[in-house]
């Protein structure tokens, strides 16, 4: 009896110990795809839609350096995320992380990634990742600036670069002071609760990509 | 009723006083121009820090557009001092040196006299307006260059470079009509006393007194603030925002106009009964 429920015992924990490595063996799959693209530039549009901010579609230029080192010229201002999510999932790839399959989801599997650095900023990853080990959607929850969604969209551009990203993520809402902003008939409004989060999206289109050679 | 306009026009470019507006705005806006250029950056980090912690934000905050905009906040006490200092003598001044009665000696109404005074006064108004505009954006411009303009008005709105021209025009129009209100106003005090301090402090304390009382107590008199002449001085923001309220608009202008017509009528009416004994 005893023999029997060790078998059992020792055949689940292997069959554990092969998922996660699996899973991480993706993860990494992922991760050499990331890191084969060379520098490029290419043109792009960004769309904001967060309550309180109002502008129109804006357009510039982007160049990509490394996950870490993208830098925008954008035609007036704009409004980018915070946080560059291909540096968010490069930065987490490239720490100790466990991962743990997930099953699948529309043809993707779902793997959990958590780094095993105590202090890192991200507590936890969720990635759907394709048959061709792409990133479809990913969700980021961190320690101090909450969530953070990003779906994928790819279309024939070389090294499987997303030609467009929905990006997701907690916004406070803002409040200026009326002395500041000189908008003195706000007085007369009710308060708002300017601690409650919403959900803000930026979406940013990409094309006309030139890859240094 | 021109050639009484003219003759105004001139007395109020020969007196000192008038240029105490445009040398105020010069020096105003100047020193704020200049602030801004040094410490610029850290007071617009203050009011746009929580918006950083959210967003990486791309591109040129100060700008001339900017200045403009924040300068024209000036419309609310600022201004309305200077126009009261040329509009709030032009009747009361006459009075206490004695030459109106010398005017009325002449083959014009009371109403054509009153009426030539208040319409070289909007003049010495437009002129003003003019001028605030004409150095906030020059001086802007040489100093931080264009951009496109952000308003910290119910929430961020962001407005492009191409797209502000005509809402300055607007709202410099808003601002004059506003401004028309206060020479009015300090017009028909005027009317009432013999002495030039008089018009100029009742209409800075009226001013003064209904920012405070209807600022501190919006809650209290919401109803009855759409109708206070002072509470149309910063519409001229509605023209930046990004869904442009036009009846709101609608009813500025109209409660701005009522308020020059009923300042003017009491001013006719009382400068045709008044007894000139000085």
């Amino acid at each position: 009896m005893r023999i029997i429920l060790l078998v059992i015992l020792s055949s689940f924990y292997f069959n554990m110990y092969s998922q996660s490595e699996e899973a991480k063996n993706k993860i990494l799959l992922v991760q050499e795809n990331l890191e084969q693209v060379p520098p490029y530039s290419c043109e792009i549009k960004i769309k904001i839609d967060v309550s309180f901010i109002n502008i129109k579609e804006r357009e510039g230029k982007m160049t990509f350096l490394g996950p870490n080192d993208i830098n925008y010229k954008i035609k007036g201002f704009a409004f980018l995320p915070k946080k560059e999510m291909g540096g968010i999932s490069s930065n987490l790839f490239n720490s100790e992380f466990i991962a743990v399959s997930m099953g699948s989801e529309n043809k993707n599997e779902i793997i959990k990634v958590i780094p095993m650095d105590i202090n890192a900023d991200i507590v936890t990853g969720q990635f759907w990742i394709t048959n061709e080990n792409l990133i479809d959607k990913m969700i980021i929850i961190t320690k101090d600036k909450g969530s953070y969604t990003a779906s994928f969209t790819y279309e024939d551009i070389p090294y499987n670069i997303p030609s467009q990203i929905k990006m997701s993520f907690d916004v406070k809402n803002q409040k200026m002071p009326a002395l500041l902003t000189g908008d003195l008939e706000s007085y007369t409004e009710e308060i708002e609760d300017i601690n409650e989060v919403s959900k803000g999206e930026i979406s940013i289109k990409y094309f006309n990509h030139i890859f240094e050679k | 009723m021109i050639q009484l306009t003219i003759i105004e026009l001139f007395k109020i470019i020969k007196r000192p006083r008038t240029y105490i507006g445009f040398l105020a705005i010069f020096l105003t806006v100047g020193a704020m121009q200049l602030a801004m250029y040094f410490e610029g950056e850290e007071l617009i980090a203050l009011a746009i820090q929580n918006l950083e912690n959210d967003f990486r934000l791309e591109g040129k905050i100060i700008n001339t557009n900017l200045m403009t905009y924040i300068l024209l906040n000036s419309l609310i006490i600022h201004i309305p001092i200077l126009i009261c200092l040329v509009t709030g003598d032009s009747l009361a001044g006459e009075a206490s040196s004695g030459t109106l009665r010398l005017i009325l000696q002449r083959p014009y109404s009371r109403t054509q006299i009153y009426l030539s005074k208040a319409l070289s006064g909007y003049i010495y108004t437009t002129s003003l307006i003019i001028f605030l505009a004409l150095m906030t954006y020059v001086l802007g411009y040489f100093l931080f260059g264009t951009g496109d303009l952000i308003v910290l008005r119910r929430g961020v709105t962001v407005i492009s470079s191409n797209d502000v021209v005509w809402r300055f025009l607007l709202a410099f129009c808003s601002g004059t009509l506003s401004m028309f209100v206060v020479a009015s106003l300090s017009m028909m005090i005027s009317s009432f006393v013999n002495n030039a301090i008089g018009p100029i402090v009742g209409t800075i304390a009226i001013i003064i007194g209904l920012n405070i009382i209807f600022t501190l107590g919006a809650p209290l008199f919401k109803d009855i603030i759409p109708y206070i002449f002072t509470s149309h001085f910063v519409k001229w923001q509605y023209f930046f925002d990004f869904n442009i309220e036009l009846d709101k608009i609608k009813l500025s202008v109209f409660v701005q106009l009522a308020y020059v017509f009923i300042f003017n009528i009491i001013g006719i009416i009382h400068f045709n009964r008044k007894d000139i004994l000085s």
